[in-house]
């Protein structure tokens, strides 16, 4: 699906033959952006500024701008270090940052490694958030807000965030890579109002 | 007299040192703005003022590290600039260094010294 | 999705690709990531000088020439703004490809250009590169025909480029530069 060369008039070799198709694929799926490599905070605020400045172009109603703002910031916390630690490798911090243009509403997607041993805490909390309503939402933000407890990367409260701005339940993915790393995916969608 | 020239470095922008009462003139580090005809503008004006009555000995010091094309141009009138001082019967020097394994610094010297007729000197820095 | 993306990337050993609106910022911080990453590689300092000053021409030759779209008339079907960076790291080379939207009447100029800078030995492109540092005036806008001759220069290979047919307005334009990982 990505990586289409029906295209006839393609014979050039090496990478720049993906130039093309990858470019025709991002127009295809209406993706407003797509970058994969080392997230750096520096990287988020510009792409943050590109998405604010998209979003007035759209004319969308300034609801719907400060919500998808608001979930892609939360989103993009989670991707990002400000500098390679030796506990996050390079690998670790190489993810893919999507948002997409829909008919009702704006995608905003993000993937990056995780420890495997990681995997079931982050999912008990995205099940747990995902369960609760509105309303229980409210109060387990306001309960986790008093908490001394920090959290690291994507927090309960940005995730809260997430599912109270976006109205929906958050959607994710976890897949295996090797005995060390999973693939983390979060799906977050705000509607158009 | 002319009051000096200051401009601290950025990630993007050379440090630029023009200071006639200590006979200090530098340019250095890197010059990758996208915008470099703002970023030189003042410089060059400075030039200009400075042409008008310049030391009677001017020793400019180049020594970058990167530069865009687009800066290429505006360091080329800042040369132009030097060798109108030269013209007039003024004692200039310029100093191009480079790096020892940057051969492309080297080669934009070169390129510089082709295009003009104000002595330009070559100089390597080697590694310690 | 996410994921079929993110791995149909590793593919080419991309370390980054972005496609999107191009912004001077997000240029920088492209081009500081990848100084970061080159540090942290402990690539042959040659090397790295080479790699990043051609991304840098790289990088700002799409951003400069997407703005000169702008300011033409164009359909609202397609936004110009839009362009794709990609760099990566092969066995022998590093190399930095851009893509954007190039108005079909353009197309044959600039495809003469490349192909007459490839054409060039070192000696030729220096002349040229000497030839119009002298002769083209000085714009905002950077030089274009400059950037693709230092490109050329500093890459010491022959530049690759690829254009497709979009529609009755436009093309798309990829170019590629490559830098060798042995520097003589």
């Amino acid at each position: 699906m990505i990586f289409n060369t029906n295209d006839k008039n393609y014979h050039i070799s090496g990478p720049l033959q993906f130039s093309y198709p990858c470019f025709i694929d991002m127009l295809s799926n209406n993706l407003i952006f797509m970058y994969r490599g080392i997230v750096t905070s520096d990287l988020v605020t510009h792409v943050l500024q590109i998405m604010e400045e998209r979003l007035e172009e759209d004319k969308a109603s300034k609801k719907t701008s400060k919500k998808v703002f608001n979930v892609m910031v939360e989103c993009l916390r989670n991707v990002y270090f400000d500098e390679i630690s030796e506990e996050k490798s390079e690998f670790e911090a190489t993810a893919i940052l999507i948002v997409k243009s829909e008919e009702d509403g704006y995608l905003v997607s993000t993937g990056n490694y995780l420890k495997n041993t990681e995997v079931d805490a982050l999912k008990n909390r995205l099940d747990k958030i995902n369960q609760m309503d509105g309303e229980k939402l409210k109060v387990y933000y306001q309960e986790l807000l008093a908490s001394p407890v920090a959290e690291k990367g994507l927090s309960s409260l940005g995730m809260i965030d997430i599912a109270r701005k976006s109205k929906q339940k958050i959607a994710y993915q976890f897949q295996t890579v090797n005995e060390f790393f999973t693939f983390f995916t979060l799906e977050a969608k705000v509607i158009k109002k | 007299m002319l009051k000096p020239l200051k401009i601290e470095p950025t990630h993007k922008t050379p440090r630029v040192y023009l200071e006639p009462e200590t006979n200090t003139f530098e340019l250095g580090g890197r010059s990758i703005p996208e915008d470099s005809v703002g970023f030189y503008k003042p410089i060059l004006e400075w030039m200009d003022a400075y042409a008008e009555n310049p030391n009677p000995k001017t020793e400019f010091k180049f020594e970058l590290e990167y530069f865009n094309t687009s800066s290429s141009k505006n360091i080329l009138e800042l040369l132009k600039k030097l060798e109108a001082i030269f013209n007039k019967g003024n004692e200039v020097h310029i100093i191009w260094y480079y790096d020892e394994d940057d051969e492309d610094m080297e080669e934009t010297g070169e390129d510089y010294k082709a295009l003009l007729q104000v002595p330009l000197e070559l100089v390597m820095k080697a590694h310690y | 999705m996410t994921y079929s993306y993110f791995k149909n990337m590793q593919v080419n050993n991309v370390i980054f690709v972005y496609q999107g609106e191009v912004t001077a910022d997000l240029v920088s911080s492209i081009l500081q990531m990848m100084e970061n990453k080159l540090d942290g590689d402990g690539e042959d300092k040659k090397v790295k000088k080479k790699v990043f000053n051609v991304m840098v021409e790289c990088l700002q030759n799409v951003y400069h020439h997407l703005d000169a779209l702008e300011t033409s008339n164009v359909s609202g079907k397609i936004n110009d703004k839009r362009a794709l960076l990609m760099i990566g790291k092969e066995d022998t080379d590093y190399y930095v490809i851009t893509g954007n939207y190039i108005l079909n009447e353009r197309v044959n100029a600039v495809k003469e250009k490349l192909e007459r800078v490839n054409k060039c030995d070192k000696e030729e492109l220096k002349k040229l590169y000497q030839e119009i540092l002298s002769n083209e005036e000085m714009s905002d806008k950077g030089t274009a025909g400059l950037g693709m001759i230092d490109i050329a220069r500093k890459s010491g290979q022959k530049l690759g480029f690829d254009f497709h047919y979009v529609n009755e307005m436009y093309s798309f334009f990829s170019l590629e530069a490559k830098v060798s990982r042995v520097q003589p």
